[in-house]
């Protein structure tokens, strides 16, 4: 509340238009032309989204009222004019984004949150593992490290092939053009399929742990150079971050909480966790995931006050 | 004052227990922190253009609140059991009152307690610490999240005049108001209990106890099972609440003032509030659709002021102090 770190870009609520709409019928992914909002956004941070178009408001500022809260995505992608998001339909919040048109009007709020704003030097491969739609904040992760010319993987779990987001089975490569995406901008892609056979079988810290086994890229012996970015159920994280403990890699998540307002204000959306300081001593403390998150570093979540 | 519009000014102020505010429009305690946890929104609130702000509520020891999930949606509303997370009176008084100095407009210091002691104890240390820094104490009786304090309070007259009057007296004269709950068999005996304890206000409402069940697992969705539904699927309760109170103080000529509130989120809501009886508005959940709603539902009650004053030509309709407590009823 009073102990936070500023915000790392100031906030805007602001009215966009959608410039582009692709939906498989299941992930959709919504373009806004959005210059300013995307010149000031940071990989990993998010924006709290109206989910009406905003001509539905009129002049006596009468909202629609289902539903009434905006709901938080990461950002996707930058693309040449603003940004885009990729979400999943899963409720009401999300189909009616869904059924956005080119041209409408959607009001967003933000850059919210911590982000990425660099990698740190000492940083040889970014790793981004995903669980299933977490993959959506992670296209951002990639341009950026593109352009630092820092080596990337993204590790993507999902339970079935016919699981991963924006799909088109007529497509050669991935299938998939959130995939074909990561390829283009040479970021390695590891798949791993929990209930099916179409990929790696197993989650994909399972998979993780293979190639680490195995030496394979970005794992070396010893593991070095690495940046772990995960983000997914809370299930997936908190394996993914145990998993990385022991061989001390650095780990960081891109952590999912109900939110209120986006803003740091209403509490709602806060996990137990610590203040660490140089020496090591721990602080406990509420962390909200809106104004200290989404990205956190893996030791300041208390996990066993979370699974309680 | 406000614009000039046809040779005539609109007149935003009002008078609340003896205090101008700037304009009736006030954000409610929780719904806007502690007005210092988004700097780079605060930056665009425009604090000539609000009439208060309330801070979220503190206890006497800081708090860190009921486990999560804390928030769910419902139509037209959400429910919350945050828990009171907060920082206590100690950091209210040395750290976010002096923060939110020089300030443009009436600071609210929302107060919880587990016993009657506790909100004097609160109260007495503002007071004493903070004297210059804030112009209202809101005394709530009627958080629905606690396991021990808040609505216990609030749902018995004598209770509740206990409490308000315990904090009268240690308020040494800043004006006191009581925020009621609204989930009570008789809300006007506990306003009426209230107001005789010489309480300067009333904040009505907070939030109506309820609960969201997930089908699927068979358990409620909140952490805390219950919590408090507010927003526009509140609104019409709550102005029921206004309108009653209204009419008992008036019965009994009471002049306590009343804030109305519950799911205000247009310039019209807000304006039917004050035919309703209350003095101000204040805006809880709308907040959260947009932090600046406040600017847009200031905007609406002005253009509403304006049209009517064009249809009727009456020089009242462009002050808003002469809207409040002019509803008939049949
Ligand atoms: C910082 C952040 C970034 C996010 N980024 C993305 C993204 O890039 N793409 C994407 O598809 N989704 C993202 N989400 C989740 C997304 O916000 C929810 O899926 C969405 O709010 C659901 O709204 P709805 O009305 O469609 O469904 P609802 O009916 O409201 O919810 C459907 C399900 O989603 C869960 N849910 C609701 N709100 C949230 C929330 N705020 N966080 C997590 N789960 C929630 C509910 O518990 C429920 O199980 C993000 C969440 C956060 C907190
Ligand atoms: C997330 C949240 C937190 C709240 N916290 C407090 C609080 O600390 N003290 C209080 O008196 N009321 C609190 N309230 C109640 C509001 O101030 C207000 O009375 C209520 O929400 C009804 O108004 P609304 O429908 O406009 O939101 C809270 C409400 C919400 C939604
Ligand atoms: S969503 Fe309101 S504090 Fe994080």
């Amino acid at each position: 509340m009073l102990n936070e770190p500023p915000p790392q870009s100031p906030a805007r609520i602001e009215t966009v238009r959608v410039t582009r709409v692709e939906t498989d019928g299941r992930f959709t992914r919504l373009s806004f032309h959005a210059p300013e909002q995307a010149k000031r956004a940071l990989a990993g941070q998010f924006f709290q989204v109206t989910c009406h178009p905003a001509d539905e408001i009129d002049s006596f500022h009468t909202i629609p009222l289902s539903p009434l809260l905006n709901r938080p995505f990461s950002i996707n992608r930058w693309i040449e004019d603003g940004f885009s998001i990729l979400f999943e339909m899963v409720g009401p919040g999300t189909r009616r984004l869904g059924a956005s048109k080119q041209g409408d009007r959607i009001t967003v709020l933000g850059p919210l949150g911590q982000g990425l704003a660099e990698i740190p030097p000492h940083v040889q491969h970014l790793v981004l593992i995903a669980g299933g739609i977490g993959v959506a904040a992670f296209t951002a992760f990639a341009q950026l490290a593109q352009q630092r010319g820092v080596a990337c993987s993204l590790y993507y779990g999902v339970n079935r092939g016919t699981d991963l987001a924006l799909r088109n089975p007529r497509r050669k490569g991935y299938q998939s053009r959130l995939l074909d995406e990561f390829d283009s901008l040479g970021c390695r892609c590891a798949l791993s399929s929990m209930l099916d056979g179409s990929f790696f079988p197993g989650t994909v810290v399972d998979l993780l742990e293979r190639d680490r086994q195995e030496n394979c890229v970005p794992f070396g012996d010893p593991v070095e150079g690495i940046l772990m970015i995960g983000c997914g159920p809370w299930a997936m994280i908190n394996a993914l971050a145990k998993w990385a403990m022991p061989y001390q890699i650095p780990c960081f998540l891109l952590i999912e909480e109900m939110m209120g307002c986006g803003l740091g204000i209403c509490r709602s959306c806060v996990v137990p966790g610590y203040d660490i300081r140089e020496d090591g001593t721990k602080t406990p403390r509420n962390i909200a995931v809106c104004r200290e998150g989404p990205l956190i570093a893996a030791e300041r979540i208390d996990w066993e006050k979370k699974w309680e | 004052m406000g614009m000039k519009d046809n040779g005539e000014f609109i007149d935003m102020r009002v008078d609340l227990a003896g205090m101008e505010l700037r304009n009736p429009v006030i954000l409610s305690s929780g719904t806007w922190g502690y007005g210092v946890e988004a700097p780079d929104i605060i930056e665009q609130v425009d604090s000539s253009r609000l009439g208060g702000i309330a801070l979220k509520g503190i206890f006497y020891e800081p708090r860190c609140g009921n486990p999560t999930p804390r928030l769910a949606e419902t139509s037209g509303g959400l429910l919350n059991a945050i828990g009171l997370e907060g920082v206590g009176v100690k950091a209210m008084a040395e750290e976010v009152l002096p923060c939110l100095h020089p300030r443009k407009t009436r600071i609210f210091v929302n107060i919880c307690g587990t016993s009657r002691e506790e909100y004097a104890r609160i109260t007495g240390e503002l007071v004493q610490k903070a004297w210059d820094l804030f112009d209202v104490i809101e005394v709530n009786i009627s958080c629905p999240n606690l396991d021990c304090g808040g609505m216990e309070f609030g749902t018995d007259p004598k209770s509740a005049a206990e409490v308000a009057g315990a904090v009268r007296k240690a308020a040494e004269g800043k004006p006191v108001f009581v925020k009621l709950a609204p989930l009570v068999t008789d809300i006007s005996s506990i306003a009426l209990a209230v107001a005789e304890t010489g309480a300067e206000g009333l904040s009505l409402v907070n939030t109506y106890p309820a609960m969201l069940i997930d089908l699927d697992r068979r358990k409620p969705v909140l952490a805390k099972n219950f919590g408090g539904l507010s927003g526009p699927a509140i609104k019409p309760m709550a102005l029921r609440a206004v309108c009653l109170v209204r009419k008992a103080l008036k019965t009994h000529a009471l002049s306590t003032a009343i804030i109305g509130m519950g799911g205000i989120s247009s310039g019209r809501d807000a304006l039917e509030f004050l035919v309703a009886g209350a003095d101000a508005i204040s805006l809880g959940t709308i907040n959260f659709v947009n932090p600046l709603a406040y600017e847009k539902i200031l905007s609406a009650m002005e253009e509403i002021m304006r049209d009517r004053f064009a249809q009727t030509g009456n020089p009242e309709d462009l002050r808003v102090r002469f809207w409040s407590g002019t509803l008939t009823l049949n």
